[in-house]
């Protein structure tokens, strides 16, 4: 097991130095930095200065290594367009999207396990079927619509929640709502074909056949089986939920990652997209490493792979 | 001797979409406390079917009814569920075909071992795993007591079966139905596992239901034979008289398939069953 945990580390530890200097470069594909900083007003001396002080002007290696060193030590640059440093502007965004992810996730996962695994007690069967209608309409109505029509009702007419912001936890409860009822319909449908597969498998008749009741049956011998394949498809979507949503933090206004780089973007401000997309790719790396040391832990086989 | 198990006209019916499968079509048995019944037949002809009715444990599909379905006198077709769970895995146990999948990859052989008795007995888990010690040292699983603690794929096929068959005792139950318990396994090892289960049940005295399609094994384990074919029950009798002289021509064909060197020359074809000939025979 240590071997195994130590194997994979070094493998996440690799991918994510692959991604860093993915996410590095892919800011100076959209072209020079420095004229896109100066402005369209901008002359070339402006671009010139701009390039001496940012030190755009030195070798791209260079550059990364530097970019690189000083991310290692917590400072991410400095934010051409706010003049504060990256990882100060991030961590005032953080906290929403964290919550709002985590929150989103749990929510999703809540539900989509136990729905899941009573639809495949009884395949076809009328909780199966309102299972399925839960998660074709998830994944057919679109979540900006979703969270429009959930402000009108329980924000205007109804006036339980507020309807932007996140300055009180009610604030969270709509975007929560919107975003978990999005992750939902992968987890449960998952879960359900998972649970289908293993209640067929030979070692849950080899349970029945020792008289052990149901629940027993499903809890300890199916479950831990099936959830084998839905752990990583849930890294994954956890990953996608703290990434920040775009379109839920506009339609809700809430001050997230999403927003962030969206609007960071949109001003050319390099060093807070970089950033971003460096915290955001160690997240998913993170998530990744997790869902395979909570694979292996559920299954011994893998420990020895 | 006092009977363990008593099956009248049993039938089992699948209905699927292109009408009716009768799977089981009406079979009579009974076995004594320490006997060996094999029920003999090709795939499809329903044995492990019937092995698997009467623990309750075919698929939920299919519909069970029969005369008589008696475990120590306790009608099995008419339990509850729950009164179904008190019965396997203690009066009643059954080891499978394929030693492979049947075991759980995710638990301890301890876990898998030591549920059972401790939900129907109520024994604390230290004496289950006593327990479970004694039983894997008797199927020949050295160092039982460091192993209990492994994993289903650290162990070899055999092996694998032969912690079915402790587990399966368990119980100590006095019924123990094995479906085609070689068919998965080497030709050397089916030998040992053969001569392991019945060393035990001579030693435990438990009532054998041996389901096979191989003749060789009823050579070597049973005391009554049932040849089925087609869901029915076409011949039965004392193993060594069904194999010396079978009376019907589906039984007569199965022995007739065993390869035998020196009635057989290699590069020959095998005699095949020919089901038409016996197909004009049921109906006459």
């Amino acid at each position: 097991m240590l071997r195994f945990l130590l194997r994979r580390l070094l493998v996440a530890l690799l991918v994510a130095l692959a991604v860093s200097s993915i996410s590095f470069s892919l800011a100076y594909l959209s072209g020079d930095p420095a004229i896109a900083i100066a402005g369209s007003g901008g002359s070339a001396q402006d671009a010139e200065l701009v390039r001496q002080l940012y030190g755009f002007d030195r070798p791209i290696f260079v550059q990364y290594a530097d970019w690189i060193f000083q991310a290692l030590q917590g400072n991410l640059g400095t934010s051409y367009y706010f003049s504060m440093p990256v990882s100060q502007i991030i961590g005032e965004r953080i906290p929403v999207t964290l919550i709002l992810g985590t929150a989103s996730f749990a929510v999703a996962l809540l539900v989509a396990l136990p729905l899941g695994i009573l639809a495949a007690l009884k395949p076809n069967g009328l909780l199966d079927r309102i299972a399925l209608l839960i998660a074709v309409s998830g994944q057919a109505v679109p979540s900006f619509w979703l969270g429009l029509i959930l402000i009108v009702i329980f924000g205007v007419w109804l006036n339980l929640v507020p309807i932007s912001g996140a300055d009180s936890w009610s604030g969270f409860i709509l975007p929560v709502v919107v975003l978990s009822y999005y992750a939902l319909p992968a987890l449960m449908r998952l879960m359900r074909a998972s649970m289908i597969d293993v209640l067929q498998a030979n070692y849950v008749r080899t349970a029945r056949s020792k008289g052990l009741g149901m629940p027993t049956v499903i809890l300890r011998h199916a479950l831990r089986n099936a959830v084998l394949p839905l752990v990583s498809v849930a890294a994954v979507q956890l990953g996608i939920l703290l990434s920040g949503s775009i379109v839920i933090e506009s339609v809700f206004a809430l001050n997230g990652l999403g927003r962030l780089a969206w609007e960071s973007l949109l001003r050319s401000d390099l060093a807070v997209v970089q950033g971003i997309i460096l915290i955001l790719s160690l997240v998913y790396v993170m998530l990744t490493t997790l869902a395979d040391l909570i694979n292996a832990w559920l299954d011994p086989r893998i420990r020895e792979a | 001797m006092s009977k363990v198990l008593e099956v009248n006209n049993l039938r089992v019916d699948i209905p699927t979409e292109q009408g009716t499968v009768h799977a089981v079509k009406g079979i009579s048995f009974s076995l004594n406390q320490g006997e060996t019944l094999c029920l003999v037949g090709e795939s499809g002809s329903g044995k492990s079917m019937t092995a698997l009715s009467i623990v309750g444990l075919q698929t939920p599909r299919a519909r069970v009814t029969a005369e008589r379905l008696e475990l120590l006198g306790k009608p099995l077709n008419s339990l509850s569920q729950r009164q179904l769970n008190q019965l396997r895995g203690k009066d009643v146990a059954i080891i499978f075909q394929d030693p492979m999948t049947a075991l759980n990859p995710t638990l301890t052989i301890e876990r898998q071992m030591t549920e059972g008795v401790m939900r129907h007995e109520g024994v604390r888990r230290q004496d289950a795993r006593t327990r479970a010690i004694d039983l894997l040292n008797k199927v020949g699983i050295p160092q039982a007591t460091e192993r209990l603690y492994q994993y289903p794929h650290q162990f070899s096929g055999g092996q694998r079966q032969r912690i079915m068959i402790a587990m399966a005792l368990m119980g100590k139950p006095s019924l123990l139905i094995a479906d085609e318990p070689t068919t998965a396994l080497d030709v050397t090892i089916q030998a040992q596992i053969l001569d392991l289960i019945r060393t035990l049940a001579t030693e435990l005295d438990f009532a054998l239901l041996m389901i096979t399609h191989d003749f060789g094994v009823v050579a070597a384990m049973a005391d009554r034979v049932s040849v089925m074919y087609g869901g029915k029950i076409v011949e039965s009798g004392p193993a060594c008289e069904v194999l010396k002289s079978p009376q019907h021509p589906y039984t007569q064909g199965l022995i007739a398939c065993i390869p035998v060197p020196g009635r057989t020359t290699p590069g020959s074809r095998l005699p095949v069953i020919d089901h038409e000939k016996l197909a004009v025979k049921e109906l006459s």
